[in-house]
């Protein structure tokens, strides 16, 4: 049954590339607050 | 960085972190998420595989992405003037490798076309309903495409098509990705979902993540694992050091770093989810179906299994799976496609020229490798296996040695607001680290294949040979050309 800690492993990082976009998203609107 | 820096001509600013984010998953993943991973994974060792995966991509991949953008950032320019202007002790080794990098990917975009194609004739296939209709057979329908003047044709358009994007520059790239990177992302997550739902699937999950113990000690499973790793996330290619010139000063290079770890490694994780437990469920001999790898999956296995699917399920999971699968390819196409002119915006071609001369010449040289096997594994195995591991080197040796590694690292970590990854100087350690032990891991395993193990089981001996003297050949030429290019424009002689 280890196969299925890949398995979760496969699904947190789905979940950690959509952060990514997220972080991205939220530091381009710092950047804009910042005034540049 | 340094006193007498050659700056490029044309300079151009991503227009939002975001987009610039999109635009950079669009280079990693590509062909090789769909196509190699799964196999691989399947064929060394399961979770054994993944686990030797996740290794190379802390210690190699996120080091030498960040290591990358920090050459364009900081050197403030492509392959070659941001590789000059940052290895301040030794600059003409950092315009000569950077050229070398644009060099070796010029190689395989000369034939990447004919991949992207083939794929995009399949999606034609599958949006038509081909896979679904009776009589369709999938031998058959690759043996004909293969080499016939239809895959040569849309072969051409897919150029056409990388030529007008990167005739936009950074506009255009990120505009395609900024849409396409995301669908691809959800189509692939949405078929991993279908394909564990379907019955018999767990034998397929079991299989593709069960670490097998007697593989992770093999080298062979720590040699593919690298291979895949550097490949996929697109390391040492020069790309990521012409979106590093792109960054504007208050972007996060760990950010887009470890964005560029994180998703491509998903999408490849998503992909074999998608592929793996349907060929389980649905092929009567899973066990040979899964060596294939390739155009033998994607374009004969694959599209048999749709067919056997049937109806309206195999109608959408085949669409699905080219639209996702052409996605990723193309956005490969035309970001290689910049870095292979990249060089030539630096020294002041416009981008729709620079584009369109690199285009058309990599189409024509490409010809051969559209009509002949031989020909695309000789290109594979030089330019995709050699070259880039002597490139890999480069880069670690251009930000560890030939430069302040420290002053590099504080340059990341300074911007405001605060970089995602604290870089510490475990940071300095690796990069250097790293100019020696791929490299080295990757020579001793070509002479134990070929030496110890006898001639031929390894690298393709029968093209290497012929291949190292090109290759020979095309370092002479590209250090001469880095030379003359910056005695010209008043660099070091």
């Amino acid at each position: 049954m280890i196969w299925v800690v890949f398995f979760a492993i496969v699904w947190i990082l789905a979940i950690a590339s959509l952060w990514t976009w997220y972080v991205a998203y939220k530091r381009e609107k710092a950047i804009r607050e910042m005034g540049e | 960085m340094g006193s007498r820096e050659i700056l490029p001509k044309i300079v151009e600013r991503a227009p939002s972190t975001f987009a610039l984010l999109m635009a950079v998953l669009g280079w990693s993943v590509g062909a090789g998420n769909y196509w190699r991973f799964s196999w691989r994974a399947a064929n060394y060792g399961g979770g054994s595989f993944i686990l030797a995966y996740l290794v190379w991509l802390i210690i190699t991949a996120f080091v030498l992405a960040v290591a990358e953008y920090a050459i364009g950032r900081l050197g403030k320019g492509g392959p070659m003037l941001g590789a000059y202007n940052i290895a301040q002790r030794y600059k003409k080794f950092g315009a000569y490798a950077g050229l070398w990098m644009a060099w070796a990917s010029f190689m395989i975009f000369s034939y990447y076309w004919i991949v992207v194609g083939w794929i995009f004739y399949y999606l034609i296939l599958s949006l038509t309903g081909a896979f679904t209709s009776p009589g369709f057979d999938a031998s058959n329908t690759w043996k004909e495409l293969y080499g016939s003047p239809t895959s040569i044709a849309l072969g051409a358009l897919m150029m056409i098509g990388s030529i007008v994007v990167t005739s936009y520059g950074v506009r255009g790239i990120t505009a395609v990705a900024k849409i396409a990177f995301p669908v691809l992302f959800i189509l692939t997550a949405i078929m991993a979902i279908y394909a564990i739902s379907l019955p018999g699937a767990m034998s397929g999950l079991e299989f593709y993540l069960t670490p097998k113990p007697e593989h992770l000690t093999d080298p062979a499973t720590w040699v593919q694992a690298l291979s895949q790793v550097l490949w996929s996330i697109g390391i040492a290619w020069g790309f990521f050091i012409s979106a590093g010139a792109w960054t504007r000063k208050r972007d996060d290079i760990t950010l887009l770093s470890l964005g560029n770890v994180v998703n491509d490694t998903t999408v490849a994780f998503l992909a074999g989810m998608a592929i793996i437990p349907l060929i389980f469920s649905l092929s009567a001999a899973p066990m040979e179906d899964i060596k294939q790898a390739g155009t033998g999956l994607a374009f004969v296995t694959l599209p048999a299994l749709f067919q056997k699917m049937g109806g309206l399920v195999g109608y959408l999971y085949g669409a699905t799976f080219f639209i996702a699968f052409w996605l990723a390819a193309f956005t490969s196409l035309y970001t290689i496609h910049e870095v292979t002119l990249r060089p030539l915006k630096d020294l002041g071609v416009s981008p729709s020229r620079a584009a369109t001369i690199t285009g058309v010449i990599a189409f024509l040289l490409g010809l051969p490798a559209a009509t002949s096997d031989a020909w695309l594994d000789y290109y594979d195995t030089v330019w995709g296996v050699i070259a880039l591991s002597l490139s890999l080197a480069a880069v670690a040796i251009i930000v560890g040695f030939l430069t302040d590694t420290e002053s590099v690292r504080r340059a990341i970590v300074s911007v405001e607001p605060k970089p995602l990854v604290p870089l510490g100087s475990w940071w300095n350690a690796l990069v250097k680290i790293n100019a020696v032990v791929p490299v080295l891991f990757f020579l001793w395993w070509i002479a134990y294949r070929e030496w110890y193990l006898g001639w031929g089981s390894g690298l393709h001996t029968y093209y290497t040979f012929p291949g190292l003297l090109i290759l020979a050949i095309g370092a002479a030429m590209i250090y001469y050309t880095s030379s003359k290019i910056i005695e010209r424009l008043g660099g070091e002689k």
